[in-house]
């Protein structure tokens, strides 16, 4: 039945593209996400992150492209209360309380949870009562988490949830993240911190320049990049040679430090030392997903396709 | 819609100087003007049931370019982005704002009229007072709109000085200061083009037994569409172009 494979993604976006005047923020993308999945959209500032998010809100029209939010469009989804999103755009008015925003938020849905459980899952009990306008940079995320958590939605929209907050704000936030998804939820979250990407997501979406360059798990996502460094001295080397040598993607020599970016560094170890035996203080490392990231989203790709 | 517009309410609430800045003003200025103008008589009503009628109206505009162009303040912070996440349809945040200035308009038009009837001792049949507060209310609809209209439309740095803009020359114009028969001829034509004019001149139609005036309905309602119009404009506007 078409409409049940319609159904089937949480999230569906098809050859998306966005431009603002002459910048390209969204470029032919196009991205599925399973019901469940926990997917973390990284990226330099201006990969289109948030341009992605907010199209997927649809408080964006895209220039073309498809967009389903289980089936229906964004603005249906939201309707029918499936949608919950912490925005850097999205904002509330310093007057009201946390309290007053979670319930006002509360009442636009049909099925909302209780504003004291949204209120005490996000934390936010203790300065309820406060005014907006007074609460600390993590305090007003997570009201607006409150706020976004209250429709019990079935996907979760967040972009940079734990910008302002300190490392005890954060574990808590992604705390109380972890009982959510337990349920089966689909989250979708831009973020800075790789190490939240590392530890929360089931999947790493790698944005630069308004297109995805990397896409899967974490371990799959380093992976995509040379798998190793290996850095040694090396005398009388050269950055051609080096990068010549089998199973090397990319080599960078300083005066005599050689670092090179392996997809092979069993090959490549093996080679470096027949040609340069003198090499010395040799290491072997693994990448991070931060290398990797850096690798992928350099201006100039590190490593191109071959 | 229920639980924003009672939030709205209590939020406002909680400024003083709104509170008494936009609601108590008119009826002091009603207290003034009345002794000022205390002798005349103007159009089959004497001078203090016509001044009450038109502070009352000034007062029921007043309120409405108080809390219109606040909703400047919500699209810079977002607000309404948060809003649009929701199955509030657009139309339901525009007929909050609405509802809203109208809530908060009735206690401004009903100090007026309690000062009128207590200090100042105007004497009305319960009919009376009931006609002319329905009347004055109901008419000031377009003014709610109106406000709503100026804080979609610009910034909300220039929301109020062109809030102002509007408000001051409608007020006098309309002849809610001073009779509009005072006013050199020209003036007194184009009154009645406003909706200011029609808010008093119509309220206060309803103590002199006239009947209603269908060019000022006309009026009104030219005004109350027009300003609708534009308010939903700008709001696809806004909603499209982020």
């Amino acid at each position: 039945m078409a409409d049940a494979e319609k159904t089937d993604a949480a999230v569906s976006l098809k050859g998306l593209r966005k431009t603002f005047g002459e910048v390209r923020a969204v470029d032919d993308l196009t991205l599925n996400i399973a019901p469940g999945e926990v997917v973390a959209l990284l990226g330099p500032n201006a990969a289109g992150k948030t341009t992605t998010m907010e199209m997927l809100l649809g408080l964006t029209t895209p220039d073309s492209g498809e967009i389903e939010l289980f089936g229906r469009s964004p603005r249906r989804a939201a309707a029918d209360g499936l949608v919950g999103a912490m925005l850097q755009s999205g904002g509330f008015l310093g007057e009201m309380t946390s309290r007053e925003i979670v319930q006002v938020m509360a009442a636009q849905y049909p099925k909302a949870m209780k504003v004291d459980d949204a209120i005490a899952r996000a934390g936010v009990t203790k300065y309820a009562k406060l005014k907006y306008s007074g609460l600390s940079g993590g305090q007003k995320q997570r009201t607006r988490f409150a706020a976004a958590l209250v429709c019990d939605p079935d996907l979760l929209v967040l972009d940079e949830p734990t910008v302002a907050m300190d490392v005890q704000s954060r574990q808590e936030f992604w705390a109380a993240m972890r009982d959510y998804t337990t349920a089966g939820r689909t989250v979708v979250f831009a973020t800075h911190y790789l190490a939240e990407a590392q530890d929360f997501a089931d999947r790493v979406v790698l944005m630069r320049h308004g297109k995805i360059v990397a896409d899967g798990s974490v371990d799959a996502v380093v992976a995509k990049v040379d798998g190793r460094t290996i850095r040694a001295t090396v005398e009388g080397a050269s950055v051609e040679l080096l990068n010549a040598l089998p199973g090397v993607g990319t080599a960078q020599l300083r005066g005599e430090q050689a670092e090179l970016h392996c997809s092979d560094s069993d090959a490549a170890l093996r080679a470096l030392l027949a040609d340069h035996p003198r090499a010395r203080d040799i290491s072997v490392t693994a990448m991070s997903l931060e290398d990797a990231f850096v690798a992928l989203t350099a201006d100039e790709p590190v490593m191109e396709e071959v | 819609m229920g639980t924003l517009i009672w939030t709205e309410l209590k939020v406002l609430s909680r400024s003083v100087e709104f509170l008494v800045v936009t609601i108590a003003f008119p009826m002091v200025f009603f207290l003034v003007m009345s002794e000022v103008f205390g002798s005349y008589r103007a159009g089959g009503l004497d001078m203090g049931t016509y001044m009450m009628i038109s502070m009352a109206a000034f007062g029921a505009m007043s309120v409405a370019f108080a809390v219109g162009p606040r909703v400047g303040l919500e699209r810079q912070a977002g607000w309404n982005r948060q809003l649009r996440l929701t199955p509030l349809p657009g139309w339901g945040y525009v007929a909050v704002k609405i509802a809203v200035a109208m809530i908060l308009t009735l206690p401004a038009v009903l100090l007026v009229f309690l000062s009128g009837l207590l200090v100042k001792g105007i004497e009305l049949t319960a009919g009376q007072w009931l006609a002319i507060v329905l009347s004055c209310w109901i008419s000031s609809l377009p003014f709610a709109v109106l406000g709503l209209l100026i804080g979609m439309a610009v910034k909300p740095e220039s929301a109020q000085p062109l809030g102002l803009a509007v408000y001051l020359p409608m007020a006098m114009l309309g002849g809610l200061w001073m009779p509009v028969d005072i006013l050199p001829g020209f003036m007194a034509s184009l009154a009645k083009a406003l909706p200011s004019y029609w808010l008093a001149e119509i309220t206060r139609d309803r103590l002199t037994g006239v009947a209603l005036d269908l060019l000022g309905v006309g009026v009104m309602a030219a005004w109350f569409l027009v300003a609708l119009t534009l308010v939903i404009g700008l709001y696809r506007r806004d909603a499209a172009r982020v």
